[in-house]
């Protein structure tokens, strides 16, 4: 069942006199139960979309256009069973249809406060600092719970912080120290059971891993995946680490310079791999799948997203562009249907393996090139 | 702030003088009035000789309008008003309307009269190792403001008790004296003194009179509080009825002030008897200069202490309703000489330290005209004990007083004569006080027959090549040799002459670094050595050491005697024969201590002598004595300039000395509310 | 929440204490090093030796430096300050009546300041760089950079010589020609408080905003700021609770170095509109070698500052919990 369906999402940072395309017509769609990615370089896109979910993106930046269609809503809209009631949803001023979708891009910003943590929880990035110095990390988790159940008394939101903690594997007792008093794994555990106090059901994890060391990076996953078995919450994990990606992820979206550039299963990805710049980003990562030996990066840096021209983001560092890449991005082909058919045909389904490539009839010889460490040192002299 | 700071440290060397009410205060530094940019008023002088005695009055008192409050603004609190322990001038002013004394002094013509006591007479005065014996009488009719009369035994017990408790303030006073008690014969009282005292009729006899049942019971006299006792208690015109010293004291005015309607009043050409004609006076306390200045200019007080900056004076004369009481200077600004030093132990060199000096860019250009031209040790306003007052020469401007006047290459140059005053060095000249003319000037010859210690030069001078660096880096052509060696090898460097910093006294920092560059120019080798008040205090009064340094004194007597005494006498001079004393002297500059340079036995003389007008001359030719020797050069007395509420209040008497302040209770007593007949 | 040990804060004390003493000893031997002694303007020229002796030895200054010193020691340690040589009356007198005109002024401009400068650090940190902060905090740059003195002179001269609205001088009414009851007291008390406090409040205020605005800045973009806004708490809460709370951690300790400005601001201040306080005999008695005032009005002024400093210390770890009293860093 879709818990949110984002339709040809577009974000813009305004700055100085341009605007800074910073997600460009993303669609993607998480089911309930179930961890999707989003992965990419830093500076892709990928924080800025997780953040404009909640409307938390930094004062200049905001949605152009795009629809983020979200299974659960407002209280003062819900009935009794959570669902939204049948007058709001055939009133036309409400941005709520008829399966019961919300669409978050259209609250505004004091109906979105009622959706954040309630509906959406986000572990930020650096979570490490994300607890504030000066107040009990129990109380901390305790002010989430009475934000947004105001009926409940002070110390049942005391037992439940108490009992959250002790989940995530912290001593119920430390409730009453400080974040100071932490050690940073287990910082990084309180903020993932502050972020189930409400009983969310989409869980924002943003880089949950960077800053850790590995045992306690493995173990903050295993958290993660224990969590969502226990609440059966929906994660969606951001990384720039694409080994994370393939040990948590069902399903998963790759982005570059703003855009999707390859979505699907987590096998459709590592296994099936149908986009230059996925196959890029594979060399040069150690996997868990692959034993590969050596990484290759890709040479060249991300774009700039100043006013970008039309063409395809990945052109300049993509040792397989042609001259079509140069006139528009190329839009998303279904890569199932394109290697039955052999023909390029756009994919009509969020869920199934897609591919913005124009080239994604050639699979098997980009593949093969793509597993060479030379093409990619090629792509490198011909750019200068 | 730095200003008013230097003001509080002028004021603050406050010292008690035999005179009774009238204390001796070291002045301090520098700029003689307050700096200011006040507009030039063009020739002052000459507005000044027309209009230098007070107005005669022709005002009738019964016909004066009488009440009203006047009030005073003050830029610091008073210390206290325990009379036996405090020498505020501050206090004092406040003071001198509660207490009586047993003899005033005419603040005109400074002639002793009578007040709490009707006569007096002093007996076996004769002969040096004398012991006179002083009778006096006490007035009838004379309270206390708590209903008491004031009694012979209240007079006795006052001298007994200062006598034993020896209060800072009047120790002086009492030190002379053996025994006060009721007297055997006709009079009231009998004072045995120890030795004859000149002045005894304005300094033993001018005591405050203590309330015997008030000040018995006191043992620590330091430690009394009177406003804590039911307020200060005298005999005076007026009690204090308000009293908060930080911010504000009243004294309210007793139905009777017999003490000012007495018969020499009512004779008085200048004053008028039957005061005072207001109410009550109040004295406001403000935090600084300005706020007090301010204070006046918007009319919240009718006058302010002492005097008004030079600024401000052209203001307050435009202003309708205001206008500036002038008065004389009660001290003088000077440099002073250490006559321990070689060469400034000869008279030659140190009248060449004055004829260097421009007095014109100081009086005229620096301080606007606001300051008058010094000459001798004894302010303009004391005339009885000035050498050019009583005769044919003008006050101030008479050759005898220009013997040291700045000689240029002409009359109206600013460009020190060298070759004239290298001349009077080499020939070893000394003015005398002999007729002749020295360095381009004629000087008539001296007005009281002394002449200087000296008659020609102590020292060898002569000039040769430049050796010295200051004189070096200032590009002079010759140097001085003082029997044939230089200041510089003889003294382990130059001449030092102190002074303030620049940002405290400005226009002194500019009138020394011409004074200075005069002296050089002529092959003096000195600089300049920059210390604060304090610090300078200490290095001339207790250590003496120094060359040059600059002061000024207030508050001297008017009868000459005890501020003679105290800055010119060997007795007030530190000899070096034991260890240095670190005791302040008031004598830095050693006058009186070497032969060719004294003027005890003058002074000494003057102290003793029981008639006033051999007194007063003996004075005038101590003064004279003085001004040849020349241990001090004075620069130049201040103008005081007195503002006050004209609109509404008349009858003040300008031109006597500190009209503002050592005088203020004069002016009190004869202010009253000008709508008379309304 | 006792994060204060009963040993520690003794401990505490004990050191302030130790360092009062040294206060002491050092304000002893500076303020006896200065040339002269109060003794100068007591000694009338034609006393003997003997009796400036007496007088020299009435205020102890015949003891020997380190028996005067010994005796200073005890004496304020028993609060026996003396008495005045310059005003004549004792110490405890001066203080008693003019410590707390100036503890009310400068009590009451401190508490101004230190809420209204970090309340406005506060909006202006969190606002940093739009045309608002801009504008306020140049405004503000350009006030605190104005010599205190002339602001108070522009004051003085237009609220009193100009329009008679305020009086400039004095902290009541003196020579009332009106009754005094407990209403009249307060009015008047705070006509006269009005300029004064104004003049030092529009600059006092700046020094906290100047400390505030800042810390606030780096405190925004902080994780925690952010997540208690995903909680979805409202902007208020986020500023005040989460943001603010952290950036006031600095400003504390502003607070003392601005307490050591109180005596510089007493000083002029007092001066200017005649504030019968401490400041206003402060620079005469320092004058004067008035030792027993300078020294009793410094040590005050220790007292203060050490007194403020053991309380900020205790105020911290409640502030900042990662600091704990008695920890060595």
């Amino acid at each position: 069942m879709t818990l949110l369906e984002v339709n040809d999402l577009s974000i813009r940072y305004a700055v100085e006199d341009a605007d800074v395309h910073a997600v460009d017509n993303a669609n993607f769609t998480v089911d309930s139960g179930e961890t999707y990615g989003l992965v990419g370089e830093s500076g892709c896109g990928k924080t800025t979309l997780a953040k404009s979910i909640l409307h938390l993106l930094d004062s200049n930046g905001y949605i152009e256009s795009g629809e983020m269609w979200f299974d659960g809503t407002l209280p003062q809209w819900e009935d009794g069973n959570g669902n939204p009631r049948k007058e709001i949803i055939d009133d036309d001023r409400y941005p709520v249809r008829a399966d019961g979708m919300t669409n978050l891009a259209e609250l505004s910003d004091s109906q979105i406060r009622d959706i954040r943590w309630r509906e959406v929880a986000l572990i930020p990035q650096s979570a490490m600092n994300a607890l504030n110095p000066v107040y009990k990390v129990g109380d901390q988790i305790v002010e989430a719970i009475l934000r947004h159940e105001p009926q409940t008394t002070k110390r049942e939101a005391d037992e439940r912080a108490r009992d959250l903690l002790e989940r995530v594997g912290i001593d119920p007792e430390r409730a009453d120290d400080y974040a100071h008093e932490f050690s940073g794994g287990m910082k990084q555990r309180a903020v993932i059971a502050m972020a189930m106090a409400c009983n969310p059901s989409l869980l924002i994890a943003d880089e949950p891993t960077t800053a850790l060391d590995v045992i306690i990076q493995d173990r903050i996953l295993e958290e993660l995946e224990q969590i969502q078995e226990e609440f059966g919450v929906s994660i969606l994990v951001i990384s720039h680490d694409i080994s994370v990606m393939a040990e948590i992820c069902d399903r998963m979206a790759v982005m570059y310079g703003g855009k999707i550039m390859e979505r699907g299963t987590r096998d459709d990805i590592f296994r099936e791999t149908a986009n230059p710049y996925t196959l890029g980003l594979k060399n040069s990562f150690p996997t868990i799948t692959q034993k590969q030996q050596q990484l290759v990066s890709i040479p060249g840096s991300p774009p700039h997203l100043r006013d970008p021209d039309p063409g395809c983001r990945f052109r300049k560092r993509c040792p397989f562009a042609v001259e079509d890449c140069e006139r528009s991005h190329p839009p998303m082909y279904d890569v199932a249907s394109v290697e039955e058919t052999g023909r390029l045909q756009e994919a009509m389904d969020d869920r199934r393996h897609g591919s913005a490539c124009y080239r994604t009839d050639e699979l098997d010889e980009i593949r093969t090139k793509a597993m060479k460490e030379e093409t990619w040192k090629e792509t490198a002299t011909q750019s200068h | 702030m730095s200003d008013d700071s230097m003001n509080d440290s002028r004021r603050r060397f406050l010292k008690a003088s035999g005179a009774g009410a009238v204390a001796l205060t070291l002045a301090g530094c520098s700029d003689g009035g307050n700096s200011g940019d006040g507009q030039s008023t063009g020739n002052d002088s000459s507005s000044e000789t027309e209009n230098d005695t007070p107005a005669q009055n022709t005002t009738d008192p019964n016909e004066v309008t009488r009440g009203g409050t006047f009030t005073v603004g003050m830029d610091q609190q008073p210390k206290g008003i325990n009379p036996l322990s405090t020498s505020s001038a501050y206090s004092w002013s406040i003071l001198d309307f509660v207490y009586c004394w047993g003899t005033t002094i005419d603040p005109v013509n400074f002639n002793v009269n009578p007040s709490a006591y009707t006569e007096w007479t002093v007996e076996n005065a004769e002969g040096d190792d004398a012991s006179p014996d002083v009778y006096f009488n006490v007035r009838d009719g004379l309270t206390f403001s708590d209903g008491e009369d004031l009694t012979v035994e209240d007079v006795i017990f006052t001298y007994n008790y200062m006598m034993e408790k020896k209060p800072g303030r009047y120790v002086s006073a009492m030190e002379p004296v053996e025994t006060v008690e009721e007297a055997d014969n006709d009079w009231d009282v009998h004072m045995k003194l120890a030795q004859p005292i000149g002045t005894y009729d304005s300094t033993q006899l001018q005591v405050p009179l203590l309330p015997k049942h008030v000040w018995e019971n006191v043992d620590d006299y330091q430690a009394y509080q009177p406003q804590e006792n039911g307020g200060p208690i005298g005999a005076g015109p007026g009690e204090i009825t308000t009293y908060s010293p930080d911010t504000a004291i009243e004294v309210t005015f007793r139905d009777e002030a017999p003490l000012q309607n007495l018969q020499w009043l009512k004779d008085h050409e200048n004053l008028l008897a039957g005061g005072p004609f207001i109410d009550s006076v109040r004295f406001k306390i403000y935090g600084s200069q300005s706020a007090l200045t301010q204070a006046f200019l918007n009319g919240e007080i009718d006058t302010l202490y002492s005097s008004i900056e030079t600024s401000k004076v052209e203001q307050v004369q435009n202003t309708e309703g205001m206008s500036i009481v002038k008065g004389y200077d009660t001290g003088y600004a000077h440099y002073s000489f250490n006559l321990r030093r070689t060469p400034l132990d000869d008279t030659t060199f140190r009248q060449v330290l004055g004829f260097a000096y421009d007095d014109i860019y100081w009086t005229q250009q620096l301080q606007r005209g606001y300051v008058q031209e010094g000459d001798f040790v004894m302010p303009p306003g004391y005339s009885a004990v000035r050498p050019d007052a009583g005769g044919d020469g003008e006050l101030l401007t008479g050759a005898a007083t220009q013997a040291f006047t700045f000689r240029g290459v002409d009359a109206s140059s600013s460009e020190v004569n060298v070759e004239g005053i290298r001349q009077f060095l080499t020939d070893g000249q000394v003015v005398t006080g002999e007729s002749g003319s020295f360095v381009g000037m004629d000087y008539p010859g001296s007005l009281t027959d002394v002449s200087a210690g000296q008659s020609e030069a102590k020292h060898d001078y002569t000039f040769g090549p430049v050796e010295s660096s200051v004189l070096q880096d200032a590009d002079v052509d010759q140097e001085i040799r003082v029997n044939g060696e230089t200041i510089t090898s003889m003294n382990d460097g130059p001449l030092q002459m102190l002074i303030y910093p620049a940002k405290d006294s400005p226009k002194a920092a500019q009138m020394v670094e011409r004074y200075v560059n005069n002296l050089r120019s002529v092959g003096i080798p000195i600089e300049r050595k920059v210390m604060t008040f304090n610090t300078m205090l200490n290095a001339v009064y207790a250590n003496e050491e120094f060359d040059i340094f600059p002061m000024s004194w207030s508050s001297l007597s008017p009868f000459g005697a005890s501020s003679l005494y105290s800055l010119f006498h060997s007795d007030n001079a530190d000899d070096h024969s034991e260890d240095n004393t670190d005791t302040l002297l008031n004598n830095p500059m050693g006058y009186g201590l070497f032969e060719d340079a004294s003027a005890d036995d003058l002074i000494s003389q003057c102290r003793t002598e029981m008639d006033t007008e051999t007194r007063n001359n003996l004075a005038k030719q101590a003064v004279e004595q003085i001004y040849l020797d020349f241990p001090t050069m004075i620069n130049s007395y201040s103008q005081v300039q007195w503002p006050v509420n004209s609109g509404k209040w008349t009858g003040f008497v300008g031109n006597i000395p500190g009209p503002g302040d050592s005088y203020l209770g004069t002016n009190i007593n004869q202010v009253h509310l000008k709508d008379s007949g309304n | 929440m006792t994060r204060i040990s009963g040993k520690y804060l003794a401990k505490r004390l004990v050191v302030s204490y130790l360092t009062l003493l040294l206060i002491m000893t050092l304000l002893f031997a500076l303020i006896r090093s200065a040339p002269g002694t109060f003794i100068d303007s007591m000694i009338s020229p034609e006393m003997t030796r003997a009796q400036v002796e007496r007088i020299r030895e009435v205020w102890g200054l015949n003891e020997p430096l380190w028996k005067q010193y010994l005796n200073f020691m005890i004496n304020y340690q028993t609060g026996e300050f003396g008495r005045s040589p310059t005003w004549r009356v004792p110490v405890w007198d001066l203080i008693l009546r003019r410590m707390p005109r100036t503890l009310i002024l400068f009590g009451a401009s401190y508490i101004i300041a230190y809420l209204v400068g970090p309340l406005v650090g506060m909006y202006l940190g969190w606002w940093r760089g739009t045309q608002k902060d801009k504008t306020i905090f140049g405004t503000s740059l350009m006030v605190y950079s104005m010599p205190a003195f002339w602001l108070a002179w522009l004051f003085i001269w237009f609220f009193d010589y100009e329009m008679g609205w305020l009086p400039s001088a004095y902290m009541m009414t003196q020579f009332p020609e009106f009754e005094w009851t407990a209403f009249t007291v307060m009015t008047d008390v705070l006509t006269h408080i009005a300029l004064p406090l104004i003049s030092l409040s529009c600059i006092g205020w700046v020094g906290a905003m100047l400390i505030m605005r800042p810390s606030m800045n780096n405190v925004v973009d902080e994780g925690y700021v952010f997540l208690a806004r995903a909680k979805g708490l409202d902007e208020r809460t986020v500023m005040i609770k989460h943001a603010a709370r952290n950036a006031l951690i600095p400003v504390a300790t502003g607070a003392i170095v601005g307490l050591a400005f109180l005596i510089d601001g007493a000083v002029i201040t007092e001066a200017v509109f005649t504030w019968p306080g401490m400041g206003q005999i402060l620079v005469e008695a320092v004058l004067n070698n008035d030792y027993p005032v300078t020294q009793a009005a410094f040590f005050m002024l220790a007292v203060l500052v050490v007194g403020m400093r053991l309380i900020t210390d205790i105020a911290y770890t409640y502030l900042d919990p990662r600091i704990k009293f008695g920890e060595e860093n």
